[in-house]
């Protein structure tokens, strides 16, 4: 081999080690570009990002790799290096090879010769290290790394259709791909000034928006068209502003949700219509108001030491707030004469209501409002929003507060009259009270029988007070801790008691509840406890359910347990007193007098009168038996009759129709008519979300003729149609039947006989 | 040797004999060649046409009956037997078997006219068609095996919108089928399980239609894996609603008629109603048709009504007139409900409407069960007892409370159990109108219908094959129209007023027989060859059966005279008259 040849030889070779250096770099890059495109598409939902990005990774990988191998730099001296490295028996004398043989001493063309000689032997046989391996493992690890991004990693680029956030300007719905003869449909939507939201536009006709916006739908067509409509389900068909041209739009605030279509005259007169799509309306969610500070619903306060009630109230609403109020009632009095006042207060801080989380706080302070020990107030927040032009309202709870009632007042007998009005057979719970404190302070002068009888008397007057609760909690007889039989056989009953007593702190003591009738009581036989397998019904909800004190519907629950209380505590009282032990009674009288007050307070409130008040008839009209002016008169029963979806209804038939018959294309009647069974469809489905979509769809391709499979797709629309139907109870039908002679004759001739 | 003369035997012999002797003896005058030959040319010549007169025959040992018919889906196994059994058996097919061997096929119209007839038939049997032909004959029929599929189906005809139907059968599940699935135009509708391997595992499905018209059900059958093994083209037609014209009369308004004026005005039917208010002052509603004042109850009235619902007082306070006419019209078809405001009793004005006995009940509620709910009602304490054309409606256990009685042409329904506005006050519509509907569906009046179009061929049809019409008519001359194409038919020759016809469609699907002098119209469907092929060949088994005659019939051997052929006789004519024609030329 000579040493032209020999050059020839390394400069082949170089280039050989130059390739494998660049597959080198080249596996760097598809291993980061690879990765990177798949995670990115991932992540950000765009596959053009993720190339692009991928694309940048991918090149600085290679140049990196590149730079670290050398592989832009690699020569015949590179080569020679590596040649010396691994091959010892070259002696370090490869460069010999390149020099020019005129200038070598006499040593160096020896060498020259010798390593031309091992050169010829063994180039062949040359091997280099490369780390090609180590480039494959790195693509194989970031391609495995880069299908797991892409099946399993979280898709960010994807916002949720709800998000609406002024933010948001370019396409929130699903990629839905357009009818052809549309080249381009932009919206526009500029939501309500109230909202703060700013115009905004979309590519995409699936969309949701704030309630109120104002969409604008502007078309490119591919072709010139005649005319264009759109149909909303809200509505009937409008026609899309432009001239004869490929441009159109249509402007129109939504306040529902609509699905809608496209549907245009092309240039050779003919029809075509676009897919369904569907624009959600985001309502404007009420405000909410929720009292911050722990504020109990029923608040008793110690005038005149308490007399400021603070409040606080979160106040919050989706686009804003606009206005905040406290309405306070104060009711005063008792009884028939219990008179209301109502007072609208502002809350103090902040001075002006906007904004959409506000925390708001008013110091009310009872004098000022006129209140007096026994009176209450009622009050409750009220919130106002922003929204234009019906703004929505919410409001808290009603919450009371009462101011405690320390004044005492007694029964008292005037001196001058010689007759005790008061029966002595029914006596309040406070003059039960009167009577025991009485009794000690006479203690002394009394025998011990009198004192003992006198005790017992008060017991039994306290029984009768407890029973007479008792009924109103819905107890009809004697109930309580050992006692079984009937009060009239212990103490000569209670319907003495009923008849001519008089009732004292109750309840009922104006006759505001109507007094239940010993006799109804006695004719009234439970006959309904003895039916077996009573189906649950929702009358019972209003129905009178006797004898059972958790079913009494007197009271609301608070009261109900305050009376129950305070029957308890005066079972305690009678016990004492029958135990001859009046002192030991009297803080049990005390209790149970402290909590029928509160049951009397708790019971008074204020509702306000609705509906018609007629007035009142003149006496001397009533019960004279004139008829007069009464005549007959007539009614009529307006036509409700009618078939709700009546183009749905008569295109199932269509539709069994076209199914029986498979050859069988469509007529413009029933063309007309599964247009319109499809806006039915379309209103039902906004009703129904999630449903009918794919039936509206694959009802457009049918009347299009553009359906892949008709048998799938007519079966698809007809579950739909029927699916849509609303059922019914069935109605009793007119039978006919034809009337043979014979059977007339068969007839007449049994009646004959 | 026998004969079968065309004419009467001796003359003929005579007459023959007679020729025979005047044509030899010209013959043996005539001198040419052949005398002897050309006389008996000239015997052989009449004797000839004599034996085509007189059709001479041979007696002849043979089997009647020797044909073993095959029909398709026929058991191989039994056939080979037969064969075996009866070497000098004939082997025929009709069209549409695959015999797989060398047997010639039959026609239906050689099956019709076949002489010697056939022993055995094997496999699905003939069709009824083919038995129309062949009304006198008897042979063995040996049943194939009856493919997969429903082999019987019972509905009512009266398929009405909203109103629940049921679809009971028996289904031929050697296909393991566990699960049956009744699906309409809005998917699933009932499903029930199936016994497996059953041969006739019987089902019971129901659905509700929504709307009326002709749609397309399916019996869906899947087995254990949730494959499906079968489906079941199910064509169901479903009438919608005929509204009635109702009239209701009361004492006083009550809360139960309210509810029952407001459920039947919300479906639809025209009411008049009239509430006694006070001595002369009633109020007038009406619903669904103009206002009208009904002040008394005249003939026309009643005509156009189709039920009267009123209650006792309102009954007893009528006019005579009024309810003279009620009565009259009562036997012409009216319909009428009755109400007892109070305990139910008797009286004339009762009476008269042939209302049921009432028995007391010791309750004043009953349970009862509708739309397989138990509810409980309150009623008037009394019952209905069963008793001679009284037709109970609704019962707990065997005591009737509502239900009616015939009177002539119309019906007296009395319900008896009150408060039933409670099923609507509760939410359930479905329970109120089970309640009310069938009570007063039954007791309406039945409208004359000029005709009525019945199909008497059973179903499945299929395309080409002949059906059978009737149609029964009020008096007139029907053109029945099928598919528009006017029909021929025939007035039984007994009944008058039934006629018959008979028509053919060749396409699979709908078609529609009409009466054009009528508004009548009956759908019918034409099923594909290959759907309910179970229940054709389970009723073809059925008529074939009732055509059993002897197993032995192909032993039987009978000497019967076989015809000689009159083609040996007119040969022998033309040869003799031949002859004496070239005999004077040689």
């Amino acid at each position: 081999m000579t040493p032209q040849e020999a050059r020839y030889r390394l400069e082949q070779r170089t280039k050989q080690q130059q390739a494998v250096l660049f597959l080198d770099a080249l596996l760097w890059f598809l291993a980061f570009f690879s990765a990177t495109v798949l995670a990115v598409t991932r992540l950000s939902g765009s596959p053009g990002l993720g190339a692009g990005i991928a694309l940048v990774a991918g090149t600085i990988a290679f140049g990196l790799r590149s730079r670290n191998i050398g592989l832009f730099a690699f020569n015949q001296h590179k080569l020679l290096q590596l040649l010396h490295r691994h091959h010892k028996e070259y002696e370090d004398s490869g460069d010999l090879l390149l020099a020019d043989e005129t200038t070598l001493t006499t040593l160096q063309q020896v060498q020259l010769h010798r390593t031309l000689a091992r050169f010829s032997a063994g180039h062949k046989q040359l091997a280099f290290p490369h780390q090609l391996k180590k480039a494959t493992l790195v693509l194989t690890t970031a391609l495995l790394l880069g299908l797991l991004i892409y099946q399993f990693g979280p898709q960010l680029g994807n916002k949720p259709e709800e998000d609406i956030s002024p933010a948001t300007h370019t396409s929130t719905g699903p990629v839905v791909v357009l009818p052809a003869a549309i080249k381009a449909m932009r919206l526009q939507i500029t939501p309500p000034a109230y909202t703060g939201i700013k115009k905004y536009t979309s590519d995409t006709p699936t969309l949701p928006v704030p309630e109120g916006s104002r969409v604008q739908w502007s078309l490119t067509f591919s072709e010139n068209i005649s005319s264009a409509h759109i149909h909303l389900t809200t509505t009937d068909s409008s026609a899309l502003t432009g001239n004869a041209g490929n441009q159109f739009t249509f402007e129109k605030s939504l306040y529902e949700s609509v699905i809608y279509r496209f549907s245009w005259q092309q240039a050779d007169a003919s029809f075509a219509g676009s897919a369904y799509y569907k624009i959600e309306v985001i309502p404007d969610q009420p405000p909410t108001v929720v009292m911050a500070n722990n504020l109990a619903q029923f608040t008793e306060l110690s005038f005149p030491a308490q007399h400021l009630v603070t409040l606080q109230a979160r106040l919050s609403d989706d686009f804003g707030l606009s206005t905040a109020s406290i309405v306070a009632t104060v009711s005063k009095g008792s009884g028939e004469s219990v008179k209301f006042r109502e007072e609208k207060i502002a809350f103090t801080q902040p001075a002006q209501i906007s904004g959409k989380v506000i925390n708001a706080t008013r110091t009310i302070d009872l004098r000022k409002l006129g209140m007096e020990p026994g009176d209450e107030l009622y009050f409750y927040a009220e919130v106002i929003d922003n929204k234009v032009p019906m703004p929505n309202k919410a409001r808290t709870e009603t919450y009371f507060v009462s101011l405690k009632d320390t004044t005492r007042q007694d029964v008292s007998v005037e001196a001058g009259l010689g007759v005790d009005l008061m029966p002595d057979y029914f006596r309040s719970q406070r003059q039960i009270i009167i009577d025991t404190e009485k009794l000690l302070r006479n203690r002394k002068k009394i025998t011990r029988q009198q004192f003992n009888a006198t005790s017992n008397e008060l017991g039994y007057d306290q029984k009768v007070l407890r029973l007479k609760y008792g009924e109103f909690l819905g107890e009809e007889a004697e109930s309580g801790i050992g006692v079984h039989g009937s009060p009239a056989e212990d103490d000569g009953g209670d319907d003495v008691t009923k008849k001519y007593g008089h009732a004292h702190d109750t309840e009922n003591e104006h006759n505001l509840v109507p007094e239940k009738k010993p006799e109804a009581k006695e004719t009234h036989h439970h006959e309904h406890a003895d039916e077996p397998g009573k189906e649950e019904s929702p009358l019972e909800a209003f129905a009178h359910n006797h004898d059972n004190a958790e079913e009494a519907t007197f009271f609301v629950q608070s009261i109900r347990a305050k009376l129950k209380a305070a029957l308890t505590v005066m079972w305690d009282a009678e016990l004492q007193l029958r135990l001859y032990e009046p002192e030991k009674s009297l803080p049990f009288q005390y209790q149970a007098l402290k909590l029928l007050k509160e049951i009397s307070n708790d019971s008074r409130v204020y509702v306000h009168r609705t509906g018609f008040d007629p007035p009142p008839i003149k006496e001397d009209r009533r019960l004279k038996g004139d008829l007069a002016e009464t005549k007959s008169t007539t009614g009529y029963h307006h036509d409700k009759h009618t078939e709700s979806l009546p183009a749905i209804r008569q295109s199932i038939a269509v539709l069994e129709r076209l199914l029986d018959k498979p050859g069988e294309t469509l007529t413009s009647q029933d063309r007309a008519l599964l247009q319109q069974a499809g806006n039915e469809l379309a209103a039902v489905a906004l009703k129904q979300p999630g449903q009918h979509f794919r039936s509206l769809s694959a009802l457009q391709a049918l009347l299009q003729g553009k359906t892949e499979n008709r048998n799938t797709s007519l079966l698809l629309i007809l579950k739909s149609f029927w699916q849509a139907i609303p059922g019914r109870a069935p109605s009793p039908s007119l039978q006919t039947q034809p009337w043979h002679s014979l059977d007339r004759k068969f007839v007449d001739n049994l009646n004959t006989d | 040797m026998t004969f079968d003369p065309l004419f009467t035997f001796w003359p003929v012999i005579l007459t023959a004999t007679g020729l025979s002797a005047v044509f030899v003896f010209m013959e043996w005058r005539r001198a040419f060649r052949f005398r002897l030959l050309r006389c008996l040319a000239q015997l052989l010549m009449v004797w000839a046409l004599t034996a085509l007169v007189l059709r001479p025959a041979v007696p002849k040992n043979r089997a009647e009956n020797d044909t073993i018919l095959l029909t398709p889906h026929f058991n191989a196994a039994q056939a080979d037997s037969l064969k075996q059994l009866y070497p000098h058996a004939q082997l025929r097919q009709i069209a549409g078997t695959d015999a797989d061997r060398a047997v010639s096929t039959w026609s239906e119209h050689e099956i019709a006219n076949t002489r010697t007839g056939f022993a055995y038939v094997l496999g699905d049997g003939l069709p009824p068609t083919v038995l129309d032909g062949i009304p006198e004959a008897r042979y063995a029929f040996l049943p194939g095996h009856i493919p997969n599929g429903i082999t019987g189906l019972r509905f009512s005809r009266r398929t009405v919108v909203h109103q629940t139907i049921t679809l009971s059968g028996t289904l031929r599940n050697t296909y393991n089928g566990t699960r049956m699935i009744l699906e309409g135009p809005g998917g699933a509708e009932d499903s029930t399980q199936l016994k497996t391997t059953a041969e006739a595992a019987s089902f019971a499905l129901t659905f509700t239609p929504r709307q009326a018209g002709r749609f397309m059900y399916r019996f869906v059958v899947k087995n254990k894996a949730g494959q499906t093994v079968d489906h079941i083209p199910m064509p169901i037609e479903v009438r919608g609603e005929k509204k009635l014209n109702i009239l209701i009369l009361q004492e006083f308004p009550t809360a139960e008629v309210r509810y029952l004026k407001n459920f039947l005005a919300d479906h639809g039917h025209r009411l008049n109603l009239r509430y006694h208010l006070s001595r002369n002052i009633f109020r007038y509603e009406s619903a669904n048709t103009g206002p009208k004042k009904v002040t008394r109850l005249d003939e026309k009235l009643l005509n156009d009504t189709d039920l009267v619902i009123l209650d006792s007082d309102a009954l007893k306070n009528l006019p005579t007139t009024d309810r003279q006419q009620l009565e009259a019209s009562l036997a012409q078809g009216l319909g009428i409900i009755l109400f007892f405001n109070d305990a139910p009793g008797t009286n004339a004005a009762l009476q008269s409407l042939h209302i049921p006995k009432f028995a007391a009940l010791k309750q004043d509620t009953v349970q009862i069960t509708l739309l397989g709910q138990s509810v409980q009602l309150r009623t008037l304490s009394h019952y209905m007892p069963a008793q001679d054309g009284f037709q109970p409606v609704l019962q707990a256990g065997n005591r009737s409370l509502a239900g009616y009685t015939f009177s002539g042409f119309g019906k007296t329904g009395v319900q008896l159990l009150t408060e039933t506005y409670r099923f609507v006050t509760e939410g359930k519509p479905n329970l109120y109108a089970a309640l009310w509907g069938p009570l007063i569906e039954q007791t309406a009046r039945t409208r004359q219908q000029p005709t009525r179009i019945r199909v008497i061929t059973p179903e499945p049809i299929y395309p080409d094959e002949p059906i059978d019409i009737e149609i029964l008519t009020a008096g007139i001359k029907p053109t029945l129209l099928a598919d528009s194409v006017p029909i021929a038919l025939t007035e039984d020759v007994v009944l008058d007023d039934r006629w018959l016809g008979r028509v053919w469609f060749g396409e699979k699907g709908w078609h529609t027989l009409a009466v054009a002098e009528d508004s009548t119209q009956s759908g019918l469907y034409i099923h594909e060859p290959e759907h309910w092929q179970a229940a054709r060949i389970s009723y073809q088994h059925q008529l074939n059966r009732l055509r059993n005659g002897p197993r032995d019939a192909i032993a039987v051997q009978t000497t019967k005279p076989e015809p000689l052929s009159p083609w040996i006789f007119f040969g022998l004519f033309l040869a003799a008259s031949g002859f004496l024609w070239l005999a004077p030329k040689l």
